[in-house]
């Protein structure tokens, strides 16, 4: 990447650090993530489409308890509405992106209390969500081609910005987000962009670039330190003997780094200098291991952590109390699932009932 | 003792040969046979019950899905309003596992397996009857649960016009006339009903209630008949027509009060033209042609691309059908019969795995006996099987049979019956070969059925209590695998076990009629953490009552009570996915007059009267009360 693009990425720091202290309402924001070490899940459950019934589990580590619809018992029996998908975290507050309900819920993390809702409009549906500073926060809005900025201290939406066809993952490094615009696979291929990683210039709100990932790219994810993120492209149904796997970018030069090819992906996470993924088949529909890159290495062979025998697995979570992780076994993706807590080498610790096809946490 | 038996067999062959002639039917017919003497018992071979054309006049009713509802075994999935789609249960089976048959032919659809009874106008038929259990070896595919017989109406000579007003914007013309020239009979039928759909309903949000109405509800249906009949003794020729059009809004589910697909169109047109020649020496000939075209719109759907839906898919059906005379060996009747049928469809979404189109041929062949048996001077067991093999050039093949017994006794009231039958049905092109949804890898359905039953008929009461077990093995159903994308699978096993009872009783001016199903249809897997847990939307208790009364020669009320029980949205049945109990109530009053040769009748409808809020499918609301004014004019 030529020099000048640094100089020009500085600026916009400097540019989005001076404008996102002229907004915060309060000086003394809390940290972005919060740390309190109150060992809880809060589990995302997509539900199933078009029933209303995606919903949030609270699980408490340290008793046992569970709140298998805990946004409903807090909110006096009110829905979380149509198939969420994701969580993030800034102070108190969580935001959940409820995709068919075209809705960002902000609750309370410590009472589940809904305190705020932003009603995407439109054909915009929320889909990933990282909240980047007190006043900034970035959601895919699949279908409606693009992101969303809100302010996550007002719970207002801010602006929107058009990146490609069907933009699902996102990441943010800096002044730049990076969009997956899967173009659902097959179904909107032939669209331009459709294929690439938009990289967004989030102060001048401009795609800058697109990087050319792979048919159906579909998961961004950050590296620890911000320098590299990795996007996860799955194969055309149309061809289903076709190799899907993971790039790895630059964050600051975006260039394309390295590729692995594989009949693997989906959940993307990265943690503790490695990312991990599930060997998840999309012809059978099942993953058998975590697989651990150790991208660390200049030569990475990644490392299978078996999963435990009958499960569905929906997605994961790098449990950053105790290691290990919780995986989300959707079972059949009509019935309530489960949450299973697992050491770092895959061994069943406990399992704990949650809603119907759970698939994301935030777990402080 | 020679009376009897001569008038068991007489009856039998009779029979056989009096139905094998009625309509055009491309389907093989075991004639349920009639014993009767002076007590008049007469029971079918398996559970069915029919609602005739007087029936289909009295009931507050506009279109077979409305009909059916309340009949033994029968649970109609109704996704709302006059343009939302109502799919047909029997005994807990899905949709496509009930064959819906239209003079014979089966109307299920190649794409999907579904028949939508919310666009059949019971203005168009002449009666409907449902029989319950597999019935494959009669019917061919999709008859694992049941089988829905529509048949045409047979107007009577002159002219008969209908017209209806209703809440929502409903409105409705029928006609029918029908004329005789020496040996030809012509007949035309025609129906129109349109609505507004845009019914109000309820929800919560953060416990404050919202009453909004249903957005995108419209729908404009047309349908009609036309029939040609030539008696040419000892030949008879017919030509039906039958033809559809529809143009309606395609409302998804509402979630968190906003209406899903407040944008969604389908327009749908049918053609299905009926050919037959009864020969002499009872030979007949038999050929259908059906053209289905469906146009789905939706601008708004974005994950199909900027412009949104826009998917056509034209299917191409034809069928023949040849049925050589039954030939008698001793005591026993054999009909031979065969069948083929060619189905095409060409659709956007099928370009990934099989190009444009797919196409299926199939070739049947069945073979069905009769055989009664004289037990003693006033007992008799007749006996019927039949077998039949289809050859399948997409799936594999199938081979299904039944072998069904009953017994009766001369002047005595009640009669028994025992059936045993197995049932197949072959994945539909989407199952196969949709994009993002089908497999090829999937497996077809097949089904064992078994039914118990008894039959009482005497001095206007009619009793039937029915005891079945159905059970279905690959059960294909489809399962999402992320917010948007769903994809099919063989799902195991289902179990489905009940009692059905009937009733009716008749003694003017009044006349009873109820009927209830207590099931239960559960997941047989038991490997499975769902093994005993109750199958999505099949309740485990269906329920119908019915009273009608004439008053003086111009007066008739009619009340009818529904009551459908607890369904489950989720498959290990928690409790928060339960939705409650039904029970609905709707009352009719006619009041006619006849003037010289013209006969006038007015009805006013009251629907789901005490205005429940319910949905018989989860966030689909059901209208709540409703009115409808019918009026009447018959010329002979």
């Amino acid at each position: 990447m030529p020099v000048h693009c640094y100089w020009r990425a500085l600026l916009a720091l400097v540019i989005a650090a001076v404008l996102t202290a002229c907004d915060s309402s309060s000086p003394s924001e809390p940290p972005v993530t919060a740390k309190p070490p109150d060992s809880i899940a809060i589990v995302v459950n997509q539900g199933t489409f078009g029933q209303d019934n995606a919903s949030l589990t609270r699980i408490d580590f340290r008793t046992g308890a569970v709140d298998a619809d805990w946004f409903a018992a807090a909110n006096g029996g009110q829905k979380l509405g149509a198939t969420a998908n994701d969580i993030a975290l800034k102070g108190d507050t969580a935001f959940i992106t409820v995709t068919t309900s075209k809705t960002i819920e902000a609750i309370n993390i410590r009472t589940g209390k809904s305190v705020g809702r932003i009603q995407l409009s439109g054909q915009a549906e929320p889909w990933r969500i990282t909240v980047v500073s007190p006043t900034l926060g970035v959601v895919s809005t699949t279908n409606g081609d693009g992101i969303a900025l809100f302010n996550p201290t007002t719970i207002q939406l801010v602006a929107t910005i058009p990146t490609g066809p069907a933009t699902e993952g996102v990441a943010v490094s800096g002044n730049y987000a990076f969009v997956a615009n899967s173009g659902y696979g097959d179904l909107r291929q032939g669209e331009p962009h459709a294929g690439t990683i938009a990289v967004v210039n989030l102060s001048t709100r401009q795609v800058e670039r697109y990087l050319s990932a792979g048919p159906n790219v579909r998961e961004v994810v950050l590296s620890s330190d911000g320098k590299r993120f990795y996007a996860f492209y799955q194969h055309l149904y149309s061809q289903p003997d076709s190799l899907q796997g993971i790039i790895e970018y630059d964050a600051q030069t975006f260039q394309e780094l390295r590729r692995w090819r594989g009949r693997y992906g989906g959940s993307l996470q990265f943690a503790n200098g490695s990312l991990y993924v599930l060997d998840y088949d999309p012809t059978t529909y099942s993953a058998r291991n975590i697989l651990k890159f150790d991208v660390s290495q200049s030569a990475v062979t990644p490392t299978p952590i078996p999963l435990p025998s009958g499960v569905t697995a929906n997605g994961f979570a790098i449990n950053p109390i105790g290691g290990g992780f919780l995986l989300f076994d959707a079972r059949d993706y009509q019935s309530n699932g489960r949450v299973l807590v697992l050491t770092s080498t895959g061994q069943l610790v406990r399992e704990y009932p949650c809603g119907v096809a759970p698939v994301r946490a935030a777990i402080f | 003792m020679r009376r009897w038996s001569g008038q068991v067999l007489a009856l039998c062959y009779a029979t056989a040969q009096l139905l094998a002639q009625r309509g055009d039917s491309v389907r093989y017919t075991f004639a349920p046979v009639v014993v009767e003497d002076s007590a008049r018992v007469v029971i079918p071979a398996v559970p069915i019950a029919q609602i005739s054309r007087p029936e289909l006049e009295r009931l507050p009713a506009t279109t077979v899905a409305d009909a059916v509802q309340g009949m033994p075994g029968v649970f109609v999935r109704n996704y709302g309003g006059l343009g939302g789609l109502k799919t047909i249960s029997v005994r807990g089976a899905t949709a496509s596992q009930t064959a819906v048959v239209l003079e014979g032919i089966r109307l299920n659809a190649v794409a999907n397996g579904l028949v939508d009874l919310g666009q059949l106008p019971t203005a168009l038929l002449e009666n409907i009857t449902i029989e319950r259990g597999s019935r494959s070896a009669v019917w061919g595919a999709n008859a694992i649960g049941g089988t829905v017989e529509l048949a045409l109406r047979r107007p009577d000579e002159g002219v008969r016009t209908r017209a209806a007003i209703g809440a929502f914007g409903e409105r409705a013309v029928a006609l029918e006339s029908s004329v005789s020239l020496d040996e030809h009979t012509l007949s035309v039928l025609a129906d129109v009903q349109s609505s507004r759909g845009d019914y109000p309903f309820t929800f919560d949000e953060f416990g404050t209630r919202h009453r909004i109405q249903r957005t995108n509800g419209d729908a404009t249906l047309g349908s009609g008949v036309v029939r040609w009949q030539w008696r040419a003794s000892p030949a008879e020729f017919r030509f039906t027509l039958f033809g559809r059009a529809s143009d309606r809004g395609a409302p998804g589910a509402v979630v968190q009060g906003a209406i899903e697909n407040a944008a969604a169109r389908l327009t749908e047109t049918e053609f299905l033209a009926l050919a037959s020649a009864h020969l002499g020496e009872r030979w007949t000939l038999r050929a259908a042609f059906r053209a289905f075209d469906q146009h789905y719109r939706d601008s708004l759907a974005r994950f199909r691309g900027p412009n949104g839906a826009d998917d056509r898919f034209i299917a191409r059906d034809a069928a023949v059908v040849i049925e050589p005379p039954a030939m008698v060996f001793a005591k026993v009747s054999v009909t031979p019969k065969l069948e083929a049928y060619a189905n095409t469809l060409r659709g956007d979404l099928y370009r990934f795995r099989v190009g444009s189109s797919a196409t299926r041929l199939q070739l049947g062949a069945v073979i069905g006996g009769q055989y009664a048996h004289q037990v003693d001077s006033t007992v008799a067991v007749l006996l019927e099987s039949g077998v039949r093999g289809d050859l399948y050039s997409d799936v594999p093949s199938a081979l299904t049979g039944l072998l069904q017994a009953r017994w009766v006794k001369a002047r005595f009231p009640l009669a028994l019956r025992m059936s045993i039958s197995t049932g197949y049905r072959p994945p539909s092109f989407n199952e196969l070969y949709y994009q993002n949804f089908g497999s090829l890898d999937i497996r077809p359905e097949r089904s064992v059925s078994v039914n118990a039953g008894v039959s009482y008929q005497h001095d206007g009461v009619q009793l039937e209590l029915d005891g079945f077990a159905l059970w279905v093995r690959d059960q294909i159903i489809a399962v999402p695998r992320s917010a948007i994308t769903w994809s099919v699978q063989n799902a195991g096993r289902v179990f489905s076990r009940g009692v059905e009872g009937a009733f009716r009783w008749g003694n003017s001016p009044w006349r009873l009629s109820a009927a209830g199903t207590v099931q239960r249809v559960t997941y047989d897997d038991r490997a499975s953490f769902t093994y005993g847990k109750q199958v999505l939307y099949t309740p485990a208790l269906l329920g119908m009552f019915r009273i009608e009364r004439q008053i003086g020669n111009d007066l008739r009320v009619l009340a009818q009570a529904n009551y459908i029980g607890k369904r489950y949205t989720q498959t290990d049945n928690a409790p928060s996915s339960a939705l409650p109990p039904v029970g609905t109530f709707d009352l009719s009053v006619e009041w006619s007059v006849h003037i010289g040769e013209v006969r006038l009748a007015a009805a006013g409808e009251l629907l789901n009267a005490f205005d429940a809020e319910y949905a018989i499918i989860r966030n689909f609301p059901m209208p709540g009360r409703m009115w409808r004014l019918r009026l009447q004019v018959v010329l002979r």
